[in-house]
């Protein structure tokens, strides 16, 4: 859709002349539910990141379409949400196809919801804030399934470094905020290490079968053998780097939109009527901060 | 095959005049299903596949196969877990129309567990040896659409002629002695056919032209003892002549049943499936030669429809109606005639022939037109089967009438209401798809279906077209070699107006909407190969990639990931034309073998080593890189570990909610 040139036409009507929001230290993105635009993100495998991308452009396109340009002058915390989840529960859990939507009966236990993080950064207070991000947003009080995903790190991370982060996971499964969590693309021994040192255990590894054709013999025994779900994902490595994030801003707004962000995590979730295989929402979360020099 | 009904079945005389009583009260059950029932809500999805094997028997030593008329000895034995245990199988199992025929299914339906999908080959691969144990040296369970030389003499071990003057059939080809005779069903149904009717069936298929081929091409009957000539008038030239109930019913198929979380979404399932019986037709094409000859045809599907007719000539419409009370253009096993849900009237761009009576005490009683229009569409038939016991029965608990008449209308889709007295709720019957040999093909068609089901509920699709498309599109699909060189009406846009507004799309919409190209009144279907449909191109999606964006939602686990990723490659290069179907291969293999004269005949060495061969293939012990290309796949029975984590969740959100309560 993205290359169609009508769309770049209209979604730049004059060039940008003043910042959007010169003082934002923290952005979020915030899709809300995005099986809606099925139809527009059709290519044939769309990795995560060109969904991203292609979301924070419209959501970019829409708030200068649609926003007063001085609604985010001051502010240091720029949340772009789509507006259906204020309002439009139906939009937000969608009508079942073929049930009217008065006959749709489906309750919170209906529903499974899984999130997966992508940290871009081992500073807690980031896991921290997207957890409690991602459950205000969605307005949840229990998640059922959290992984999280690490990039890069993934192979040189030390225990040392990862629990931290895991520790946090296991506060909030503490406080029932979240039922289980699981790692991403872990080998032996991180994988068992922490299942030693963890007060929860992961109830799952999640690895890449693209890039780990055929999964080791080692780490299929010990997931076995000690009740872990060796679950499959096709994300890439890093979802999306700076220079990719700076540049989605750049195309839409003032060049200091774009300025010095650094996304620190992305989540993507989905909420499934478990029993009945069908996705009912799905959406993702782009969480970034940056530093500003005040010039005067 | 439907009721298997014990008791005491009566003449076809006492079924003739109850006709009109079995509607009645297969309208009132219908009635009584449905208020008690419209409102039942299940909550999980249940699935299962049936799959209807053969059994053959080899004489290496004078290079035949014969039919192997064993059912009867061994489905006792197979069914004996059941007798013990009836919660506790991994398969069931039932007779078929033909004593070569058994039909297998999985114990316990299949459900929402994306691990269930990688339990199907496992579970096709039991029912297959289960049956095999049984068998003698040299005896094979195989699976594929239809026997090559169904029908030619001495196909069956033992061995049968055909006694055209006292036989239910009165067919020149298939003995009595084929029909299974454990239950009167099926000799039953053969008779009253052709009573009905007043005449045999009779179905001609063309011919594939070879070089050698004899120009005309007109068959010698008499060696089948035709003394009469009466098939003179019934054959035409450049045509193989069948003229038994059972070459049609004979024939496998493999079929998957869902149940739907309310009728709502069973109806909506049903009108959705729709058009893609014509395209599975075509993707698991398997029956290219019949009677010995190789044929214009890939598919079994219209000489089943032909071989289970049982209309008279003036409801066929080659007599003016006089003692019949309508003009009905398709046999009772066919293809659809109709969509179900409300919102899908203005895809029913065909007449469909109904008993007003029945539609309108339908409507009387709260049913909308266009459910009543499918029952009264059913309902237009008359019983061919009726046992004494069914005919006082209590219309507000029983449904045998009704199912009398809903199972014997065989259609490319069915609707199925719960039962009497069951847990079951309104189920979905996709019936049209041609057996494979292979557990694996048979499982990767299976898998396809059901994910695809899962997509179009999750996204809101749409893949409604016309149903006199749907119907084109099944005369395309069963032409020789249709999968690669046939196109096929499909919608072009697969995205419904329903799904839910983005308002942040909103701006790209309107563009949408004004743009020069956009007309409203466009057609919403155009021609595509089955590629296309398949694996889609610069102008649409194509399944799989909905399918494929479904499961990136999904977690799946690494086996079930690898066994679907297996799946869908097989269904992906088989579009692509890569890959070929069994038809196709089957062609090939005539084509290609010694004793082949390019005549069009496929003798007995022929299917002798065709069969053989793809016994060998089932069995992995050869390999048939032209059709399947596999590693083994990690299939397995084993889901308890699944299962465990699965019920733990439920148990800790329950406690959550417990609490917090």
């Amino acid at each position: 859709m993205s290359t169609e040139p009508q769309d770049d036409n209209q979604s730049k009507p004059e060039p940008v002349l003043k910042p959007f929001f010169p003082k934002a230290t923290e952005i979020l993105f915030y899709t809300g539910n995005t099986l809606a635009l099925f139809e527009l993100v059709k290519k044939a495998n769309s990795s995560i990141t060109d969904e991203v991308i292609e979301y924070m452009s419209l959501m970019l396109q829409a708030m200068i379409k649609n926003t007063d340009v001085k609604k985010y002058q001051e502010e240091n915390y720029v949340k772009l949400a789509s507006v259906q989840d204020d309002n439009n529960s139906a939009a937000n859990n969608g009508t079942t196809a073929g049930v009217p939507i008065d006959q749709e009966q489906l309750t919170r236990e209906d529903l499974k919801i899984s999130v997966k993080v992508f940290l871009r950064s081992l500073a807690p207070e980031v896991l921290t804030h997207t957890i409690n991000t991602v459950l205000n947003e969605l307005k949840e009080n229990y998640l059922e399934s959290f992984m999280i995903s690490l990039p890069n790190y993934g192979s040189q991370l030390t225990l040392q470094e990862f629990m931290p982060l895991w520790n946090i996971i296991e506060d909030f499964i503490d406080k029932q905020k979240i039922l289980s969590a699981g790692v991403c693309d872990f080998m032996l021994p991180l994988l068992s290490d922490l299942y030693d040192r963890a007060k929860h255990k992961p109830y799952a590894n999640q690895i890449n079968l693209g890039v780990c054709c055929s999964i080791p013999e080692e780490l299929n025994k010990y997931v076995k053998e000690n009740n872990i779900q060796l679950l499959t994902h096709s994300d890439p490595i890093d979802v999306i780097n700076e220079s990719d994030f700076q540049q989605t801003i750049r195309e839409y707004c003032h060049e200091y939109d774009a300025l010095n962000w650094k996304p620190c995590s992305i989540v993507r979730y989905t909420s499934v009527i478990a029993n009945r295989g069908i996705i009912k929402s799905k959406g993702f979360f782009i969480y970034a901060k940056r530093e500003l020099r005040m010039t005067e | 095959m439907g009721l298997l009904t014990e008791g005491h079945p009566l003449s076809w005389e006492e079924t003739k005049k109850y006709a009109q009583y079995v509607r009645e009260h297969g309208v009132e059950q219908f009635i009584n299903t449905y208020k008690e029932l419209k409102d039942r809500r299940n909550d999980s999805l249940q699935w299962g596949d049936e799959v209807e094997f053969m059994i053959i028997r080899f004489d290496h030593e004078k290079k035949k196969v014969h039919l192997l008329l064993k059912a009867h000895e061994i489905l006792p034995i197979l069914m004996e877990p059941e007798n013990q245990n009836p919660d506790d199988c991994t398969t069931l199992w039932r007779p078929e129309y033909a004593d070569y025929m058994i039909e297998g299914t999985p114990g316990k339906p299949y459900g929402y567990l994306p691990v269930h999908f990688n339990m199907v080959e496992a579970n096709m691969r039991l029912r297959r040896q289960q049956g095999q144990e049984l068998l003698d040296k040299d005896e094979y369970v195989l699976s594929t659409s239809n026997f090559p030389r169904n029908g030619c003499p001495d196909c069956s071990w033992p061995t049968y002629k055909p006694t055209t003057d006292t036989s239910a059939s009165a067919s020149l080809f298939f003995p009595d002695e084929f029909i299974f005779a454990d239950h009167p069903r099926f000799k039953i149904l053969t008779r009253n056919i052709r009573l009905r009717r007043n005449s045999k069936v009779a179905f001609n298929i063309p011919i594939f032209i070879d070089t050698n081929t004899p120009r005309p091409f007109i068959e010698d009957f008499s060696i089948y003892g035709d003394t009469a000539g009466v098939n003179t008038t019934a054959a035409i030239k450049d045509h193989i002549y069948l003229d038994a109930i059972g070459l049609g019913t004979g024939c496998s198929c493999l079929q998957v049943t869902f149940q739907a979380q309310s009728i709502d979404e069973a109806r909506f399932l049903y009108d959705q499936l729709i058009p893609l019986t014509p395209i599975m037709l075509a993707m698991s094409a398997a029956s290219p030669i019949w009677r010995g000859y190789l044929t214009e045809i890939d598919c079994r599907w219209n000489v089943l429809c032909a071989m289970s007719d049982d209309r008279t000539t003036e409801e066929e419409g080659s007599e003016p109606l006089k003692n019949e009370r309508f003009r009905i253009p398709k046999s009772r096993y066919s293809s659809v005639d109709c969509y179900i849900s409300p919102d899908s009237a203005k895809y029913n761009d065909q007449e469909v022939v109904q008993d007003m009576n029945v539609f309108h005490k339908l409507i009387e009683n709260d049913i909308d037109h266009l459910l009543a229009q499918h029952i009264a569409h059913l309902f237009i038939r008359d019983p061919l089967i009726l046992f004494e016991e069914q005919l006082h029965l209590d219309d507000t608990k029983d449904t045998d009438l009704f199912e009398n008449i809903n199972s014997t209308n065989w259609q490319s889709m069915r609707f199925k209401p719960p039962p009497a007295d069951s847990d079951i709720g309104w189920r979905v019957e996709f019936r049209p798809t041609e057996l494979q040999m292979t557990d694996f093909e048979n499982a990767a068609l299976v898998t396809f279906i059901v994910l695809l089901t899962r997509a179009i509920l999750t996204y809101n699709l749409n893949l409604l077209i016309p149903i006199s498309n749907v119907d084109e599109n099944m005369k395309f699909a069963q032409q020789r070699d249709a999968l690669r060189h046939q196109k096929f009406h499909f919608r072009k846009s697969l995205a419904t107006e329903q799904t839910p507004d983005a308002p942040f799309l909103t701006s790209i919409q309107k563009n949408k909407s004004q743009e020069p190209e956009y007309d409203k009144t466009e057609c919403e279907h155009c021609l595509m190969t089955i590629n296309e449909i398949i694996n889609g191109s610069n102008k649409f999606v194509g399944l799989l990639n909905i399918i494929q964006n479904y499961l990136s939602n999904i977690d799946l686990d690494a086996d079930t990931q690898d066994t679907i990723n297996q799946y869908l490659d097989l269904i992906s290069r088989r579009a692509a034309g890569t890959l070929m179907t069994n038809a196709t291969w089957m062609r090939h293999f005539v084509a290609n073998h010694p004793v082949y004269k390019h005549d069009s005949v496929v003798t007995d060495e022929i299917a002798y080593d065709l069969l053989w061969k793809m016994t060998k293939i089932t069995n992995d012990e050869e390999e048939c890189p032209e059709v399947v290309r596999k590693k083994p796949s990690k299939t397995t029975l084993d889901v308890t570990a699944a299962v465990e984590q699965d019920n733990n969740e439920l148990e800790i959100k329950q406690s959550l909610i417990n609490n917090n309560q």
